[in-house]
């Protein structure tokens, strides 16, 4: 209660600085927050849920001064440096505020009121504990419950209309609404204090898919029995509970290449003159490439070496031939080969561009013979 | 008010942004029918946000159809065409190729379960799509949201919500931060294609009675009898799954279909065209206790029999029944199974 009480002049002080928002008539799908006509069964409860799923109770359109309030208050500018938690009790402080006034406006004990009031400020208390009352689904209406409270809403209120709009279905009616109204003005406080961490995994997330979206778009390729070799030698690096694995395996930062043929380019000086330059199938037999990663998910400096098979059409040396190439940053890549006795570069297609500034169109003559 | 979001995850195949759009019809328009929808209108409160995770899947293809073609050119050019690389090469390619049932179906099922790299990518394709759209919506007014899965779709949608809910950023989960309404699988292949150390029994990836713990409100399982894709290792928690309270509030149904109403019954819009399917849905959907009353869902269900006549299809049932593999079918027999079920329908 002191608690409370401290909480209670905290919110109204804080609302004295903002200043409230006055309470306007409700418009829209809001306007008429009346218990139905014909109300029989589930019609009343269901006119709450639909109020409820439109924001006309504790949600965006609701102008009752519990939701403006607490809703101004989420809203301020904070001066404090430490003052995201203050503003979320404050505001839960606000909702008891409002429960404590309700239940004295009432003739009778409201019980039901009371519950509430007590789960609001247990919800402020245990916030950061990750318990019900202090989480958002708590105080979420689930199959005509909201789980955070005892009071049965749509049982009780189907039972207290079943026979036509009494009084007793009337009072039940409104009831009801503020109930609905207080959870949805409390979920939407704990959605606020939730969101901070929500945001850190929306963050980390980003980062992994950039990493992913690096790692089969920036890596050298890999074929299908690449991608299972890989697989199979890649490290879980994720913790285990229970015999159970937990989150997401880091993204790798090495590969082996295996078997892999590609297109690349030969420089071989013995061969004659306007064929000394042409493309060549090259294997990289077996390799191995590895990097870093950039804490925004992109690559860093990767460096990688393969033992290679050319084979190429040769007017003066052997068609194949073995020798070792290096990859920078996956796509520069620059080998030697020996063929029988003669040495020659070969170079990746982007090297190739680079260093001698071949036309696209010879380019693919090269490769294509087109 | 946020609409409550409605994340759909396709199934295997080939999948291109937009894939959803007929789904996205056909559940508006069957919510439609119902008496709900009067009070309730599907655009006011509901919309859909399409998950396609096999980006990378059919970047693979592409890219071994590519570099095979090249290689293949190239060698040929200079009269190599015979040699083993030419073969190494054609091999790459054929895994690569379009319109192939083994290298679009079964590949992706295969690549999933085997190649950890294709998963995770797969996995973080969803959960970024989840946390985005979560993270768009106002901080003061969250969305609810619920998950519709099909096929390796549900495979997909568990590892990726396991591996998201259980991730620790600066020392926080997101268990009881945000909960989905629903999960629905449907042809769940979830356990099939579980990892050794992730058991989907065990996994977060479960409904609860209780507000702070689960992912998820409901957790519906849907099944046609015929369709033996979910078959092996099927999804069949016991009766104390996930906990004896949630089980009691039947947090977790079952809905086990058998009515043709077209060939494909593996197929994503033959399950949402049965009542029994879609009304699972729609009630867990509407947070309200009866929202579709049990006579008017089996006013539904009786219509949509009589449209279904179980001998229409006899003979389909026929050539499909050696598929309907045992539960612990060796992974060549479900490759086999499936193949040869595609197989059938497409000749049918």
């Amino acid at each position: 209660m002191i608690i409370i009480s401290r909480l209670r002049f905290v919110a109204l002080a804080l609302l004295i600085l903002v200043g409230v928002p006055s309470s306007g008539r409700a418009q829209g799908p809001c306007a008429d927050q009346t218990l139905p006509a014909v109300s029989t069964g589930r019609e009343p409860f269901t006119k709450l849920a639909v109020l409820t799923l439109s924001g006309c109770l504790g949600g965006p359109q609701d102008n009752a001064a519990v939701n403006t309030d607490v809703r101004a208050i989420l809203r301020t500018t904070p001066i404090d440096p430490a003052p995201f938690k203050r503003k979320v009790t404050t505001a839960l402080a606000r909702v008891s505020t409002h429960l404590a006034d309700a239940v004295q406006a009432q003739p009778q004990p409201a019980a039901a009121l009371e519950d509430a009031a007590r789960q609001v400020g247990l919800a402020a208390v245990l916030l950061d504990s990750g318990v019900s009352p202090a989480v958002p689904a708590a105080w979420t209406l689930d199959a005509g419950r909201v789980p955070a409270l005892s009071t049965p809403l749509q049982p009780d209120l189907d039972a207290a209309c079943a026979t036509g709009a009494s009084a007793a279905c009337r009072s039940q009616f409104e009831l009801t609404k503020e109930l609905l109204r207080v959870s949805g003005v409390t979920k939407s406080i704990l959605d606020y204090y939730v969101r901070p961490i929500i945001k850190q995994h929306q963050a980390a997330t980003a980062i992994r898919y950039a990493q992913w979206d690096e790692y089969f778009g920036t890596a050298r390729s890999q074929y299908p029995w690449e991608l299972f070799l890989n697989g199979a030698l890649m490290k879980d690096s994720r913790p285990e509970e229970d015999g159970v694995r937990l989150g997401f395996r880091d993204v790798p930062k090495s590969q082996v290449i295996l078997l892999h043929p590609y297109v690349a380019f030969e420089y071989a000086e013995d061969e004659p003159e306007g064929n000394r330059f042409a493309g060549v199938v090259l294997v990289d037999a077996i390799g191995y490439n590895r990097w870093s990663w950039k804490p925004d998910g992109s690559m860093g400096f990767a460096l990688g070496a393969s033992a290679i098979l050319v084979m190429g059409d040769h007017a003066n040396m052997d068609d194949v031939g073995w020798g070792a190439m290096l990859h920078v940053n996956h796509k520069w890549s620059v080998g030697m080969t020996f063929l029988g006795d003669t040495k020659t570069i070969v170079v990746s297609g982007d090297v190739a561009q680079l260093w001698t500034s071949v036309s696209a169109a010879r380019k693919k003559k090269a490769m294509t013979g087109q | 008010m946020a609409k409550h979001v409605i994340f759909l995850v396709h199934g295997m195949g080939e999948f291109a942004d937009g894939w959803s759009k007929d789904v996205q019809e056909q559940i508006a328009a069957a919510y439609s029918t119902y008496a709900i929808a009067k009070t309730l209108p599907f655009k006011d409160f509901f919309r859909f946000e399409e998950i396609t995770y096999n980006r990378h899947f059919d970047k693979l293809r592409k890219q071994w159809r590519d570099d095979s073609a090249a290689v293949g050119a190239l060698l040929k050019k200079n009269g190599l065409e015979a040699s083993a690389v030419n073969k190494l090469a054609s091999a790459g390619g054929a895994a690569g190729a379009e319109d192939q049932f083994l290298s679009t179906h079964v590949l992706d099922v295969v690549l999933y379960r085997f190649v950890p790299m294709v998963a995770e990518a797969a996995r973080n394709e969803v959960a970024k799509r989840i946390l985005d759209t979560l993270v768009a919506a106002p901080a003061l007014d969250q969305p609810r949201w619920s998950i519709v899965a099909h096929s390796l779709g549900t495979s997909v949608a568990h590892d990726a919500l396991h591996a998201l809910f259980t991730q620790g950023v600066k020392g926080k989960s997101l268990v009881g931060k945000t909960k989905a309404d629903l999960i629905m699988m449907i042809a769940n292949v979830s356990r099939l294609l579980e990892e050794p150390n992730v058991d989907v029994y065990k996994s977060v990836v479960r409904p609860s009675a209780a507000p702070a713990e689960g992912i998820c409100r409901y957790y519906v399982n849907a099944r046609h009898d015929w369709d033996p894709i979910p078959r092996p290792k099927a999804f069949k928690p016991l009766d104390d799954w996930p906990d004896v309270v949630t089980r009691r509030e039947d947090r977790y149904q079952l809905v086990q279909i058998n009515a043709f109403q077209h060939k494909n019954i593996h197929g994503l819009e033959h399950y949402l065209s049965n009542p029994k399917v879609h009304v699972a849905l729609f009630r867990r959907l509407i947070p309200i206790d009866g929202a579709i009353p049990k006579e008017e869902a089996d006013g539904a269900s009786a219509k949509f029999e009589a449209s279904t006549p179980f001998g229409q299809f006899e003979a389909l049932q026929q050539a499909i029944k050696k598929f309907q593999i045992a539960e612990e079918s060796t992974w060549s027999q479900v490759i086999a199974a499936y193949q040869g079920f595609f197989e059938t329908l497409k000749a049918f």
